[in-house]
């Protein structure tokens, strides 16, 4: 009888414990995600000034096309606290040899705003950048504007060109978690 | 961002119409410099001079010259030099290929958005044309792409001096910048390029640097570019 009751008391216990670590990964395991976004061939609109003795300036009207590619490679819970591991963030002008004579791009710079204003951002000519795994960005949550109520996330490519007077021309897409 | 695209519209075409520009009360000579034989007027510089004005409040902090009516004298000479070295080396653009890039651009500007499309019907307007078409045909414009272009080619041509990327100079960048993921072909390709595009930059600089400091050019004016 003591060792069926005890019998009895051990098989609620592991059955207990069961219960317990059958549950437990589903607060607990980590899992990885990617979320990736982007635009192509937007169109970035400069005006080059030439001079011309005895006319003045002449405006040139110059259309870039540019192309935007972001990847966020997430570790964690969705849902729960995750860490944003890398994130991959591309610019490319897509008619470059079109207008390169034309248009002097010094710089492409792709970077992301988060709603907390957290910004990732590396110049990059035409290819794709990553940032290094040095700067891991530990989140509250899986979605980083999540408990601000605006989940949102802007993905920018700016091209900055010398010789226009619009010198700088932004582009953005924006997701959400 | 629309704001200040509206704003630098506004200032261009007032350069674009005004030949009385003066920068405060500086009154200059009428020809401010000469390079080879080339002479560079008061209203040319004064013209520059409102331009870099534009581009020193649009960039505010990241405008990099110290002084407005240096920068200005010194992009009206470096041109020049640049214009005569193309010249010199038998470089130059041919109607027919301004033209050609002027197709291009009216095609792309055919598939821009009404807003997008403002800012170039406008400056067709200024220039009394009733279309960006009928601009893009005006032999004023088509000269001025020739002018355009040929600088160009001398940029391209400078950037194509440029040595190839090592790897040895990748590597480096790849520890400098602590960036894991040496064996993506990716992450190398992008670095590579990455690399060529600030050594062409530099390279770019560099030349503009030479030309000015060792052009035929005579300056009139108190003001040195060097």
């Amino acid at each position: 009888m003591q060792w069926k009751v005890r019998n009895r008391t051990a098989l609620i216990a592991v059955s207990l414990a069961l219960i317990i670590m059958m549950s437990l990964p589903a607060f607990a395991s980590a899992t990885t995600w990617s979320k990736t976004s982007g635009f192509s061939n937007s169109n970035y609109t400069f005006t080059v000034y030439q001079y011309i003795p005895g006319v003045g300036y002449v405006p040139i009207p110059v259309v870039a096309k540019g192309s935007g590619t972001f990847q966020e490679d997430w570790n964690g819970t969705q849902g729960g606290t995750a860490t944003l591991n890398v994130l991959w963030l591309s610019g490319m002008v897509t008619n470059y040899s079109q207008i390169s004579e034309a248009l002097e791009i010094a710089s492409i710079t792709p970077y992301c705003i988060y709603a907390n204003n957290f910004t990732f951002d590396i110049d990059t000519p035409r290819s794709w950048v990553l940032h290094s795994p040095g700067w891991i960005w530990q989140e509250g949550t899986c979605g980083p504007a999540l408990s601000l109520n605006n989940p949102s996330v802007k993905g920018y490519v700016e091209l900055y060109s010398p010789n226009s007077l619009q010198l700088t021309i932004t582009k953005y897409i924006s997701w959400t978690q | 961002m629309r704001r200040i695209s509206i704003v630098v519209f506004c200032l261009s075409i007032l350069i674009i119409s005004s030949t009385t520009a003066v920068l405060g009360n500086v009154k200059y000579p009428e020809i401010v410099a000469s390079v080879g034989s080339v002479e560079i007027t008061s209203e040319h510089l004064e013209k520059q001079i409102e331009i870099e004005k534009i581009k020193a409040n649009t960039m505010g902090d990241k405008y990099p010259h110290a002084n407005i009516e240096t920068a200005a004298l010194r992009e009206i000479i470096s041109e020049e030099l640049i214009l005569q070295e193309a010249k010199s080396n038998g470089i130059f653009v041919s109607e027919e290929e301004a033209v050609r890039f002027l197709d291009d651009q009216a095609k792309l500007i055919e598939s821009l958005s009404d807003e997008d499309k403002k800012q170039y019907e406008q400056n067709a307007s200024s220039f009394g044309c009733s279309s960006v078409s009928e601009y893009l045909k005006d032999p004023k414009v088509i000269n001025a792409t020739q002018l355009l272009l040929t600088k160009g080619k001398i940029r391209i041509s400078v950037y194509n001096n440029v040595p190839d990327t090592t790897d040895e100079e990748v590597n480096k960048y790849l520890d400098n910048n602590g960036i894991g993921f040496k064996e993506d072909k990716d992450v190398i390709s992008a670095v590579k390029e990455k690399i060529r595009h600030d050594k062409e930059i530099l390279a770019w600089e560099n030349h503009l640097a030479k030309l000015v400091n060792s052009g035929d050019y005579e300056i009139r004016i108190p003001v040195d570019i060097k």
